[in-house]
C-alpha cells in the first residue's frame, strides 16, 4: 500500500492528499468499505486519471470496472461491460463478440453477486467506477441508480467521478508554464485548453534558444518572443482553432446567394425589430402617405403633426437600457412578415416563386433559421432568426445594405 | 385534384402533358444507354419509337425520320461531350482540395507521433485529427463531392471510410449502428477482394452483419463500440500478416449543420474514448461558418478534436468554369443564347447557387434545342460528318433556313446584288453549296471569340494584378465578363468595361505591360500558335515587345552613354526566331526599369516613345476585339446552334405551383377533355374569360365549388356555399341531399388542403378565403 502511494504521488504532484484519503479509504482487501465515494470537482482536475491508475496499481483488473456512463449509453451495455470486465470475459471476432448475458436490472443485481463469489478472493472488495456519472441520472430505468446505490449490499463500492489529466515537468518547460498559468489563470481555468496552448506555443518559445538567440534561464526575452503569438492565440483559446495543427487558411464569410442573404437579413430584421415600427422602416411610400394614419392614433391627442415625431422619439427614448430586444434574443416572426420585410428591401420587385421559399428551408437546414412552429402546422409557421450580429452585419455590408439605418435600438 | 372519370380520362391526361414536353433523361445511366441501344435497333420496326421518346415531326410534318434520328443522337452526343467536359473542369476545380484532404488522412496520425511531444508529457488524451471542409451552402451537390471525396479515400486501401448522414443517424443508437455497420460491411468488401483472407472469416462476419439485431442475448450489441474497438484490434493483431489492411477508419459528416448537436456530442465523445484502440479520422463538412461548430459543441468536446479548415469548391468559381467549358471553349456544341443564359445566370447567383440545378436546366435548354428546333442536324458536327448532313437537308430544311431572322439580314446585306439575292432566294442547290461556308463560319467565329475572350480576361487579370493606385479597373469574374459579352447588343467589344479597361491600358508602367504581353503571347502559343488566322496578331504582339525592349535598352544606354551601347542585343533579339523571342526577353530583364506613361509634357524622348507605343498597343487590342468579340446575333444562321426560348425554360424550373392549380380549377376542360363541357371548341380568345366564368353541372365537383369561391369576399358563409353547389348540380335534375352534402364536404377539403380556404374561430359557419389574385 504503501509504495503505491509513493508511486502515485510521484505521478501526480499536487493530488497526494487526495490519493491519500482514497487509498485509506478503500483499506485492506477484506475491510468493509464505505457505499460509495463521490469524486467531484470541475474539469480537467485528475479525477480520473488519478482514479484509473490508482485502480491499476492497488487491484488485479477482475476487483475493478470503469465505466464510461457516455459510452455505455444504454443500461444494457453498461452491464455487460460490468460483467465482462468482472469475469475477465473478452469478447472477440473469433467468439462472435461473446459477452455475458444480461437483459435488465434484475439479471444484474444477481450476476454481480455471483461474480463476487467466484474466484479464490470471494468476499473481497469489487469497485465500481463510474466516469461522467451525471449521465446515470437520465438513463432510462429510474431505479438503476438507486440500486446501484444499494449493491453495496453485495459488497461492492461504487466511486462517482470525473474526467482528466495531470500535469508533469520539465526544468525549462516548468518556467514557461508558470508564466503561461499566470497569465491564463484568470480566463482559462480548463487544464486541456492550458495544455493545447502550452504546447501551441513551444515550439516558438524555444525557437530563440534553438537559434542560439538567447539562453534558457532568458526568460523574458523569451516571453517577449512569443507575446504576439501567444495574444493571437488567447484570442481563440476557447474555439480550438489553433489546436496543434495550425492553418492559416480563414475564411469567416459565409457563401451565400444574393437573396438568400436578403432573407437572412430580412428575418434578423423580423426577429429583432418590434413589429409596430414596420411601417415606420419598410414603407415604401414617403412620409407625407405616413401621417394620416398616425394623426388617426393620436386623434384623443388633438393630433397635430407636429406631436407625431414626438411621439417618435418617445419609442426611442422609452426603449433601450436592460430591455432592448438585442440583449433579449431573437422573436419569433410569422413567414408572412418576413417576406413582407424581404419585398420592401430587395431592390427590384420579383415575384414570389418557389426558388425563396426553398431558400427559407436551407436557412432551417443550415440552422441560421429555426422553425418555432411543428412541422404539421402549415398555416402559421413562425421562425427566429438564429444568426448572429456580426454574420449579418458582414452579410449585409457584402451586399452594400445598410442594416443599421433599419435597426430599432442596436448598438 | 382528384379524377372521378374512368380510364379514358387519365389516358387523355397523359397524353396531353406529356407529349409536349418530353422529360429529359439523364443520358449517362447505364440504363438509358441499354435502352438507348435497344431503340436504335428497333427504330425502323417500331412506328411509335419517336412518341415514345418524345420527338415530334417537326417541318409540319414532313421532316424525315433519318433526320429526327439524328437530332436524337446529336442530343444525346451533344449532351454527354457537355457533361464530360464540364465534370472535368469541376474535377480540377476540386482537385486541389481533393488531395489537400486525402494527404491530410494519410498524415494525420503519423503527424501526431512525430508530436512525441503529447505523449511525453503524458497527454492522457488523444486529440481527433478532424478535418472541417467548408463546401458552401448547396447540400444536394455536395452530396455528389463527398462520395467523390470517399471514393478517392477508399482507393487508398489505407482507410476504411464510413458515410454518416443526418437522416440515418437521429439517435445515438443508430449512429453508432450505422457506424458499425458500415465499417463491418466495407470490410467485406476488403476481403472479397482479397482472396487471401479464409471464406470461413469471411462468412462468419456476414451471418454477424445479416443476422443483426437479434444477436443472441449472450453477445454484445450491434451499437456497441467495444465491437468495433476489439474487432479493429483483432485485424491489427501481428499474427494477421496482411499488410494491406486499413489502418484507420474515417468518418465522412458530410451535413454537420443537419445533425442533432447533443448526438454528435455524444458521438465524438465516445470516438476520442476509444481512440487509443481505434483510429480514427473525422471529416466534417460545413456550409456555413464554423460558428456552428462552435454553437453545436461544448468546448470540452471541441478540445479533443485536432482541426484542420479546409474549403471545397467556391459555387461562383463553379459557374466559372462551367460556363467557360460550354459556351467559350467548346467551339462546335450548343449554346444557350441571350435571354436563357441570363435566365440561368441569375438563378444561380441569385437564388441557389446550385451547380446541379444550373446543369439540368442546361440539360433541358439542349434537349429542347434538339427536339424542336428541325436544323439542330446542322449543329455539333464536325467537318467530316458535315456532307453527309448536308446531303440529308430536304426543301422544307431550306425553306426552314430562309425563314431564319439572320439568314434575312444575310440577304439584306448582298442586297446591292440582285442576283445573288434571287440565288440565295429561289436556287436550292446554290443556297446548298453556300451551307459549309456558314456553317464554317460559326464555328470560326467561336475560335477568334474564345481567344479573344481569354485574351481580354488576361488583359483584366493583369490590371488588376498591377495594383496602381491611377488604375481603376473592376474585377468581373468570367461568367459576368460573358454575362456582358452576351448581354450587350453590341457584343462585348462596345462594352463600357472593356472601353475602361483598354483606357487603362494606356496608363500601364513598362514591367506591367511587358508582363502583359508576354502572358499574351504564352497564351497565343499555347493554345493557337499553328491558326493561320492568328498570325498576323501575334507578328504584331512581338513586335510590341520587342520595341518595348528597344526602349528599355535605349533608355539604359543613355543614362549611360559612356558604356557600350546595349542596342546589339535588342537587334539580336528581333533576329532571332519568334518563339525564343519571350525566353530571350525573360532573361534580359533583369535590369528592372519603371516607365510610366507621359503625362505632363515631360520631355523625355523614351517616355515619348513609350507612350506612343502604349496608344498603339491599346488600339491594337481595340481593333482585335472589335474583329472578335461581337455579339453572336451578327453570325450569320446562328440560331442552328444558340438557344434562345427563355420562357420555357422558367415556365418548367421556376414554377408557380397556384398558378397551375388555379388554371386547372378554373378550365378544366383543358386538362379533361371531355365532352360534355366541350365549348372550347367553337369559341374564340375573347371568350376564354367567360369560360371561367361559366359553370356546368358536369365540372368536377372541386371545379364548381371553385368558381363559386371565386366570387365570395373575406368570409363565406358555408350555407350559401353549400347552396348554391345545391342548385348547380340540380340543373341536371333532382339529386339526393345526403350525396350533396358529401360531394360539398368532399370538394371543400379539397380546397382547403390546396390552400384556398381554412376554418376560422371568428365566425361561425363561416371559412376564411386565402387567395385573390386569378
Amino acid at each position: 500500500m504503501e509504495q503505491i502511494n509513493a508511486k502515485l504521488c510521484e505521478m501526480f504532484p499536487g493530488r497526494e492528499q487526495q490519493i491519500e484519503t482514497l487509498l485509506s479509504l478503500m483499506g485492506e482487501p477484506q475491510e468493509q468499505t464505505l457505499p460509495a465515494i463521490y469524486v467531484y470537482g470541475d474539469h480537467s482536475l485528475g479525477k480520473t486519471t488519478v482514479i484509473k491508475s490508482l485502480m491499476k496499481l492497488a487491484l488485479p483488473p477482475h476487483q475493478y470496472t470503469f465505466i464510461d456512463c457516455i459510452v455505455c449509453f444504454e443500461p444494457r451495455i453498461m452491464y455487460q461491460h460490468v460483467l465482462n470486465d468482472l469475469t475477465q470475459t473478452k469478447p472477440t471476432p473469433t467468439n462472435k463478440y461473446k459477452s455475458q448475458k444480461c437483459a435488465n436490472l434484475k439479471e444484474f443485481v444477481v450476476k454481480v453477486g455471483e461474480c463476487c463469489q467466484l474466484g479464490k478472493d470471494a468476499g473481497e472488495t469489487r469497485y465500481l467506477i463510474f466516469d461522467q456519472a451525471e449521465r446515470l441520472r437520465d438513463k432510462s430505468p429510474d431505479t438503476l441508480l438507486p440500486t446501484l446505490m444499494k449493491l453495496r449490499e453485495l459488497d461492492t463500492l461504487k466511486i462517482f467521478s470525473k474526467h482528466c489529466p495531470n500535469n508533469i515537468d520539465l526544468d525549462f518547460f516548468l518556467s514557461f508554464v508558470r508564466f503561461l498559468y499566470d497569465v491564463c489563470n484568470s480566463n482559462c481555468k480548463d487544464l486541456c485548453e492550458m495544455f493545447q496552448l502550452a504546447f501551441s506555443l513551444l515550439p516558438k518559445y524555444i525557437e530563440p534558444v534553438v537559434k542560439g538567440r538567447a539562453k534558457k534561464g532568458d526568460t523574458l526575452t523569451l516571453i517577449q518572443h512569443i507575446e504576439p503569438y501567444y495574444r493571437q492565440a488567447m484570442d481563440k483559446l476557447h474555439l480550438n482553432e489553433i489546436s496543434s495543427s495550425q492553418n492559416a487558411q480563414t475564411d469567416d464569410g459565409i457563401d451565400l446567394p444574393y437573396y438568400t442573404k436578403l432573407l437572412l437579413i430580412a428575418s434578423f430584421l423580423a426577429s429583432y425589430n418590434p413589429s409596430r415600427l414596420d411601417k415606420r422602416y419598410f414603407s415604401k411610400g414617403s412620409e407625407e402617405t405616413l401621417r394620416p394614419y398616425r394623426r388617426k392614433t393620436n386623434q384623443s391627442q388633438q393630433g397635430s403633426p407636429k406631436k407625431s415625431p414626438a411621439k417618435n422619439s418617445q419609442y426611442d427614448a422609452s426603449g433601450g437600457g436592460k430591455l432592448r430586444q438585442q440583449l433579449l434574443g431573437p422573436v419569433a416572426f410569422p413567414v408572412e412578415r418576413m417576406l413582407a420585410i424581404f419585398d420592401s428591401i430587395i431592390p427590384d420587385s420579383i415575384d414570389a416563386n418557389v426558388e425563396i421559399m426553398k431558400q427559407v428551408s436551407t436557412l432551417v437546414t443550415l440552422r441560421l433559421l429555426t422553425r418555432t412552429t411543428p412541422f404539421d402546422n402549415l398555416d402559421s409557421t413562425k421562425y427566429k432568426c438564429n444568426a448572429s450580429y456580426e454574420l449579418v452585419k458582414k452579410i449585409s455590408s457584402s451586399i452594400k445594405f445598410q442594416i443599421q439605418h433599419y435597426l430599432y435600438d442596436f448598438e | 385534384m382528384t379524377l372521378k372519370g374512368h380510364q379514358d380520362f387519365l389516358d387523355s391526361v397523359s397524353k396531353e402533358s406529356f407529349q409536349i414536353r418530353p422529360r429529359p433523361t439523364p443520358p449517362v445511366s447505364p440504363r438509358k444507354s441499354k435502352k438507348k441501344s435497344d431503340s436504335t435497333k428497333g427504330s425502323e420496326n417500331d412506328p411509335f419509337y419517336f412518341e415514345r421518346i418524345g420527338l415530334e415531326r417537326l417541318l409540319d410534318g414532313k421532316e424525315t425520320p433519318e433526320a429526327m434520328q439524328l437530332r436524337h443522337w446529336g442530343y444525346e452526343r451533344t449532351w454527354s461531350q457537355i457533361l464530360s467536359s464540364i465534370e472535368k473542369s469541376l474535377l480540377v476545380e476540386n482537385s486541389a482540395s481533393f488531395n489537400d484532404i486525402v494527404s491530410f488522412v494519410d498524415n494525420s496520425y503519423s503527424s501526431i507521433e512525430i508530436e512525441t511531444s503529447f505523449q511525453a508529457f503524458g497527454l492522457p488524451y488523444r486529440e481527433i485529427p478532424t478535418a472541417l471542409i467548408f463546401t458552401g451552402i448547396n447540400s444536394p451537390d455536395n452530396e455528389l463531392l463527398f462520395t467523390r471525396i470517399a471514393q478517392r479515400l477508399r482507393e487508398a486501401k489505407s482507410n476504411y471510410v464510413v458515410m454518416l448522414q443526418s437522416k440515418d443517424c437521429g439517435s445515438l443508437k443508430m449512429t453508432m449502428k450505422c457506424l458499425n455497420e458500415q465499417v463491418l460491411a466495407s470490410m467485406n468488401d476488403f476481403e472479397n477482394q482479397d482472396e487471401e483472407m479464409n471464406d470461413a472469416d469471411d462468412t462468419d462476419e456476414m451471418t454477424f452483419d445479416v443476422e443483426n439485431d437479434k444477436l443472441a442475448d449472450g453477445h454484445l450489441q450491434r451499437y456497441d463500440m467495444e465491437v468495433l474497438a476489439e474487432w479493429f484490434e483483432d485485424k491489427r493483431k501481428p499474427n494477421n500478416d496482411d499488410k494491406s489492411l486499413p489502418a484507420k477508419i474515417v468518418i465522412l459528416i458530410q451535413d454537420f449543420e443537419a445533425f442533432e448537436p447533443s448526438v454528435l456530442e455524444d458521438f465524438i465523445y465516445i470516438c476520442s474514448q476509444y481512440q487509443d484502440r481505434v483510429k480514427f479520422v473525422l471529416l466534417l463538412g460545413i456550409a456555413t461558418t464554423i460558428n456552428a461548430l462552435q454553437q453545436a459543441l461544448p468546448s470540452s468536446i471541441l478540445n479533443s478534436l485536432r482541426v484542420k479548415k479546409m474549403q471545397l469548391q467556391n459555387s461562383e468559381r463553379c459557374l466559372g468554369r462551367i460556363v467557360t467549358a460550354v459556351q467559350v471553349e467548346n467551339h462546335i456544341g450548343i449554346k444557350l443564347g441571350k435571354m436563357p443564359y441570363k435566365y440561368l445566370h441569375e438563378v444561380f447567383l441569385l437564388y441557389n447557387y446550385s451547380v446541379s440545378s444550373y446543369m439540368s436546366k442546361l440539360q433541358y435548354a439542349v434537349m429542347h434545342h434538339f427536339f424542336s428546333n428541325p436544323l439542330s442536324i446542322l449543329a455539333g458536327i464536325d467537318d467530316q460528318e458535315l456532307p453527309s448532313r448536308l446531303s440529308l437537308l430536304s426543301e422544307n430544311h431550306l425553306e426552314a433556313i430562309r425563314m431564319q431572322k439572320s439568314f434575312m439580314k444575310y440577304v439584306e446585306a448582298q442586297l446591292p446584288d440582285s442576283d445573288e439575292v434571287r440565288r440565295l432566294l429561289e436556287d436550292n442547290a446554290y443556297l446548298e453549296s453556300l451551307l459549309p461556308v456558314l456553317i464554317k463560319g460559326i464555328e470560326q467565329y467561336h475560335k477568334k471569340f474564345s481567344i479573344a475572350f481569354e485574351c481580354l480576361w488576361i488583359i483584366q487579370q493583369s490590371l488588376v494584378n498591377c495594383k496602381d493606385p491611377k488604375i481603376n479597373v473592376d474585377r468581373k469574374a468570367k461568367h459576368s465578363l460573358y454575362y456582358l459579352a452576351i448581354q450587350e447588343d453590341g457584343g462585348l467589344c462596345d462594352a463600357y468595361h472593356t472601353q475602361k479597361l483598354l483606357v487603362n491600358l494606356k496608363k500601364i508602367d513598362s514591367s506591367c505591360l511587358s508582363d502583359l504581353l508576354q502572358k499574351c503571347l504564352e497564351f497565343f502559343y499555347a493554345n493557337h500558335y499553328a491558326d493561320p488566322c492568328l498570325a498576323q496578331e501575334v507578328s504584331e504582339l512581338e513586335n510590341f515587345l520587342v520595341r518595348l525592349c528597344d526602349i528599355e535598352q535605349t533608355f539604359i544606354y543613355e543614362n549611360n552613354k559612356g558604356e557600350e551601347s546595349s542596342s546589339s542585343t535588342s537587334s539580336t533579339i528581333s533576329s532571332t526566331s519568334s518563339r525564343t523571342i519571350l525566353s530571350s526577353i525573360k532573361e534580359s530583364k533583369n535590369v528592372v526599369i519603371k516607365f510610366s506613361p507621359l503625362i505632363q509634357g515631360e520631355e523625355e524622348s523614351t517616355n515619348t516613345l513609350y507612350t506612343i507605343l502604349l496608344k498603339q498597343v491599346s488600339e491594337f487590342f481595340d481593333t482585335f476585339f472589335k474583329s472578335n468579340l461581337k455579339h453572336y446575333s451578327t453570325v450569320t444562321l446562328h440560331e442552328v446552334v444558340y438557344y434562345e426560348n427563355e420562357k420555357l425554360l422558367k415556365h418548367m424550373f421556376s414554377v408557380h405551383p397556384r398558378a397551375a392549380t388555379q388554371k386547372a380549377l378554373g378550365q378544366p376542360n383543358r386538362y379533361i377533355k371531355c365532352r360534355c363541357c366541350d365549348y372550347a371548341n367553337d369559341e374564340d380568345d375573347e371568350d376564354e374569360e367567360e369560360s371561367i366564368e361559366r359553370i356546368f353541372p358536369t365540372q368536377q365537383d372541386t371545379c364548381i365549388l371553385y368558381k363559386m369561391y371565386l366570387e365570395f369576399g373575406k368570409m363565406i358563409n358555408m350555407y350559401d356555399w353549400l347552396m348554391a353547389f345545391k342548385s348547380i348540380l340540380e340543373r341536371d335534375g333532382p339529386i339526393d341531399e345526403k350525396e350533396v352534402q358529401a360531394r360539398f364536404i368532399a370538394g371543400v377539403t379539397e380546397l382547403q388542403t390546396l390552400g384556398f380556404v381554412k376554418p376560422t374561430s371568428r365566425k361561425a359557419d363561416h371559412f376564411q378565403r386565402l387567395t385573390w389574385a386569378r
